[in-house]
């Protein structure tokens, strides 16, 4: 009976039910789009460093994991002994640097990497194929400088600041263009062999900026970092865990943000739900007595406007879900314009946990949110309120 | 000796306005038995509806007792005296307090719906009380659509729902033309006389007329 008071309750003033549960939908879809971005950026860029499949990075001790100029010597061998390791399934060294590239349209500082060719997943061609036995650009510098698959471009690890012409340069010609994962938005990216870029940088010792490492399946990527970072003291190893609680304690200003808006997200919807629902408990105080008088018991009185609550949020969370869907795009697009982020990467992401926290946070505050009206029913005094009714 | 299905023994309520007791039952005494019909008169404010209240456990006194089928309504937990007026009990009232919402059947379900009553059951009751009091045409409108005599006895049915021993009626003709005040009086006389015990605060005359016993309450005092 409760359940069917509480909905015929809702439909009698139809026009200010509309007009509650869309202001509740607006503050749900805040409260989702906050659930998203809280972890959205964290989470998407622990997919993408798992969608390249290498779990470990090995960088220098006291270097940062994903930003370094610091070159690690050797780390040819490093790789080997590291591949030794009954969990490991590759171990590979990958170089860092800048180079400029000169084509008919000009000449254009690119990213570099130097790759071995056992290294997949960080480029994807046009072909189809993902790995690097020549010179790769990517679309924004080909574009730039004016190229195309089989041109020939020179490369230049400096330019001397008197004379504005390259130092060390050597000429290479495009084996492909392709797009590479973690490309800031414009950045020009370009990838060669690592010896190749080792020579053109007059490189001796084989140096590369990091080792990526790829475990078997089933093996705990943080045993591998343990048994690297003992067997090499001067190394530091992350796993993806790792380098998410990295990116984690980096972007904890994004989880303060989102912590403070969904407060205010849920404080709007707790009051609009509270200012509505006592209105119209006020509204109907000799209706509650009536029902009251003729059999309908305290808690069950405080459960009929609690339940109110709860419809309203059961009604307006789908449609809030829907709403902060559709917001996030446009407001994901406006921070991946920042400069600086990947393009790979997203700060609103959908993601079961986020719809989880939504809704429960949603019923909890609708049924918060009735619990004073509800409290107005449960008091109620009967006869004073009939009397007061007829007066 | 059977019981009687209310009994005052001295009962009286007193209300705190600002601060200040203001007494509107003082020491009453009275019983109604079962399927007695009683009126309750008297000029406003001598405590019909206060007396009517404590004897429908809604209130309860200040001193003395009231004993609802036997037992004292004070000593009664909230709960036990809610399914008391829900299973025993039927109230009527001046403003009818029918839920807006709801059809004149939906408003007679929901006494049995908080019993509990089987759907099929339920359908059968619904439809035995609407042509009880003759609204078995209307029993899709809401109370919006219906005239005031028309709610007074979706009202009735509601309070016969589940098929009380005593029915409470606080000025059921208060609000109602001379001729839909008949009617209703027609209808709690034919309840009376299916045995089920009436007792009705009123300032009309002909519905005093059909009671077995007039009690007549002045300054909070029975005369």
């Amino acid at each position: 009976m409760i359940w069917f008071l509480a909905r015929k309750n809702l439909r009698r003033a139809a026009s200010r039910t509309v007009l509650l549960i869309a202001g509740v939908t607006v503050a749900g879809a805040l409260l989702f789009d906050m659930s998203m971005l809280s972890g959205g950026l964290e989470r998407s860029f622990g997919s993408a460093l798992g969608r390249l499949g290498y779990d470990v990075r090995v960088v220098l001790r006291g270097t940062l994991p994903l930003s370094t100029d610091a070159l690690m010597p050797d780390a040819q061998t490093v790789a080997r002994r590291v591949a030794a390791h009954p969990g490991v399934v590759l171990a590979s060294p990958v170089l860092a640097t800048n180079l400029y590239v000169e084509g008919p349209a000009g000449r254009l500082a690119a990213v570099t990497l130097g790759l071995r060719p056992e290294v997949r997943g960080i480029i994807h061609l046009e072909s189809g194929r993902d790995t690097v036995e020549g010179l790769v650009l990517n679309r924004e510098l080909a574009q730039r400088i004016g190229v195309s698959m089989g041109d020939t471009v020179q490369l230049s690890s400096r330019i001397d600041p008197q004379t504005g012409r390259p130092g060390r340069t050597s000429t290479a010609r495009v084996l492909a263009i392709g797009d590479f994962a973690f490309d800031l938005r414009a950045q020009r990216t370009v990838a060669m062999p690592l010896a190749d870029l080792q020579h053109l940088l007059g490189l001796d010792g084989n140096p590369a900026s990091f080792v990526v490492v790829k475990t078997r399946p089933g093996v705990d990527p943080e045993s591998v970092v343990r048994r690297i970072v003992a067997e090499f003291p001067s190394l530091d190893a992350f796993s993806i865990a790792g380098l998410l609680h990295q990116v984690r304690q980096q972007l904890r200003y994004f989880e303060h943000f989102s912590t403070i808006l969904t407060g205010i997200s849920l404080l709007v919807a707790f009051l609009l739900i509270g200012a509505v629902l006592t209105l119209s408990v006020g509204e109907r105080l000799g209706e509650l007595a009536a029902l009251r008088a003729v059999g309908l018991s305290r808690p069950r009185a405080v459960l009929l406007v609690l339940l109110e609550g709860v419809v309203l949020s059961a009604v307006s969370t789908p449609l809030a879900l829907a709403v902060g869907g559709i917001i996030s795009r446009p407001l994901d697009a406006i921070l991946r314009a920042t400069p600086g982020i990947p393009q790979d990467l997203h700060f609103f992401v959908m993601s079961p946990e986020a719809v989880v926290r939504t809704v429960l946070l949603l019923m909890i505050t609708g049924t918060l949110g009735a619990a004073h009206p509800a409290w107005i029913a449960g008091r109620l005094n009967i006869a004073a309120t009939l009397h007061q009714e007829v007066q | 000796m059977t019981v009687p299905v209310v009994e005052l023994r001295d009962g009286a309520r007193t209300y705190q306005f600002d601060g200040t007791p203001v007494a509107a039952l003082r020491g009453v005494t009275m019983q109604v038995q079962a399927g007695e019909f009683v009126a309750i008169v008297g000029p406003s404010g001598s405590g019909k509806s206060t007396l009517l209240h404590l004897m429908g456990g809604v209130d309860l006194p200040t001193s003395g007792e009231v004993l609802l089928f036997g037992d004292v309504t004070h000593r009664l937990r909230d709960v036990a005296l809610t399914a008391t007026r829900l299973r025993r009990l039927g109230f009527i009232f001046q403003r009818f307090f029918l839920l807006p919402m709801l059809t004149a059947e939906e408003n007679i379900i929901i006494p049995m719906l908080e019993a509990g009553v089987a759907p099929a059951e339920r359908t059968r009751r619904v439809a035995e009380l609407l042509e009880y009091v003759r609204l078995t045409h209307r029993r899709r409108h809401v109370p919006g659509q219906l005239s005031g005599g028309e709610m007074q006895r979706v009202a009735i049915a509601r309070a016969l729902a589940n098929r009380p021993s005593l029915l409470l009626a606080d000025e059921p003709t208060g609000e109602l033309d001379q001729e839909s005040g008949s009617e209703i009086g027609r209808l709690l006389q034919r309840v009376h006389h299916e045995g089920v015990a009436v007792v009705v605060v009123t300032h009309n005359a002909e519905i005093a007329s059909l009671a077995d016993r007039t009690l007549v309450l002045r300054d909070g005092r029975l005369a």
